[in-house]
């Protein structure tokens, strides 16, 4: 039973160690799915990651071949370039390639920011 | 030239919200009360002092590396844009009236301090994560909150995921935060959590409403975390989308 309980006098039962562990597994995660050597993950930097994920998924270009069909603010369908609404956008799987990006940069941050404050109360 | 303030229909949404709601914490546990402000004020200079990264590579513009410098010196929209979701939550609550409870954020309250009190007679389990850290370190310092007598316990990340507890808990809270990562192991181990006919919420399941303004909701990072609620054949799940999302999961009796 690895459960703590506080029933009146035990002071503190937050564990920062437990903490810092699990943060650090979910860093050391991301970094494997992005191909970074885990044996850096107490020297490397949000930055590296973050530029690492940016390398990894590199859908930034906006495609002139695709243009969304638009009634309202709504997107209808795919339609080719002359009927579009003059923008550019991405292609679908691009933009779920981004998504995807925006959720492992999203957690990774927050991963680095517990750890961050874990370790600053061990 | 005077200066134009704009006011949006979600501000004016939840002024109404806020003028026309009342539950027994209303008057005593709002944002701005003098308790939840001594928690602000606590856990911004917890954080503060543990000199975090707050430059836009690092955060990436999330609310939460802010979230408790935001909260400590509110702007009145997001007193009523929060209220709204918190008095919505403890109505939840009080409908489940649940005895076993595991909680990832134990904001510093009347409401957590009822909850814990021993005198309610209720197991009360809290994530070990910042927000218990924080609660912990708030509330022995709060004289307010020196009538109740609290009991509590605590579970680490990776006992929740090992299966710790699960299946006996009949109220779990958590924010979608806590459920994202590269797989759905930490959702699916949140929800284990629950036994038959337990009830779980998802608090800010709509990304600060962010998915409800995007123009194709499935290109939302948080549609597919949330689309995994519905692939599982022993739940029901609903969404409200109410501000920045609400997603209330009840798993089958049997």
């Amino acid at each position: 039973m690895t459960i703590r309980s506080f029933t009146g006098s035990e002071g503190s039962i937050y564990s920062a160690a437990k903490d810092v562990e699990h943060q650090e597994e979910e860093i050391a995660v991301i970094m494997a799915v992005l191909g970074m050597d885990l044996g850096t993950i107490d020297t490397v930097t949000i930055d590296e990651i973050i530029t690492e994920s940016r390398d990894f998924f590199p859908y930034t270009t906006l495609k002139s071949d695709v243009k969304p069909l638009m009634q309202g603010n709504k997107v209808t369908a795919s339609v080719s370039a002359e009927h579009g609404d003059g923008r550019n956008y991405l292609h679908a799987a691009e933009s779920w390639m981004n998504a995807t990006k925006t959720r492992l940069e999203e957690h990774v941050r927050r991963a680095f920011h517990w750890r961050h404050l874990a370790k600053g109360a061990m | 030239m005077a200066v134009q303030f704009a006011v949006t229909d979600l501000f004016r949404k939840n002024v109404v919200a806020l003028a026309l709601t009342k539950t027994s914490l209303s008057d005593m546990d709002k944002l701005m009360s003098g308790v939840r402000q001594d928690f602000y004020n606590h856990a911004s200079d917890y954080v503060k002092a543990k000199n975090p990264d707050n430059r836009a590579i690092a955060g990436g513009h999330d609310p939460y590396f802010m979230m408790y410098e935001i909260l400590k010196d509110m702007h009145p929209e997001w007193e009523s844009y929060l209220w709204t979701s918190a008095e919505f939550r403890h109505l939840m609550f009080d409908l489940a009236n649940p005895t076993k409870v595991f909680m990832a954020v134990p904001e510093g309250s009347h409401f957590t301090m009822k909850l814990v009190d021993q005198a309610n007679g209720r197991d009360v389990t809290f994530l070990n994560g910042l927000d218990f850290a924080v609660f912990e370190d708030w509330w022995p310092t709060n004289a307010e909150v020196s009538s109740y007598t609290p009991r509590y316990s605590v579970m680490d990340h990776e006992d929740v995921l090992s299966g710790e507890g699960a299946g006996t808990y009949d109220f779990v809270e958590v924010h979608m935060a806590h459920l994202l990562g590269v797989d759905e192991n930490l959702s699916d181990a949140y929800i284990n959590l629950l036994k038959p006919g337990g009830r779980m919420v998802v608090v800010n399941s709509g990304a600060y409403k962010g998915m409800y303004l995007k123009r194709t909701m499935l290109h939302h990072e948080h549609y597919e975390p949330n689309m995994a609620f519905l692939k599982r054949d022993d739940l029901d799940v609903i969404h409200f989308p109410l501000d920045t999302g609400f997603t209330v999961i009840t798993r089958h009796a049997s």
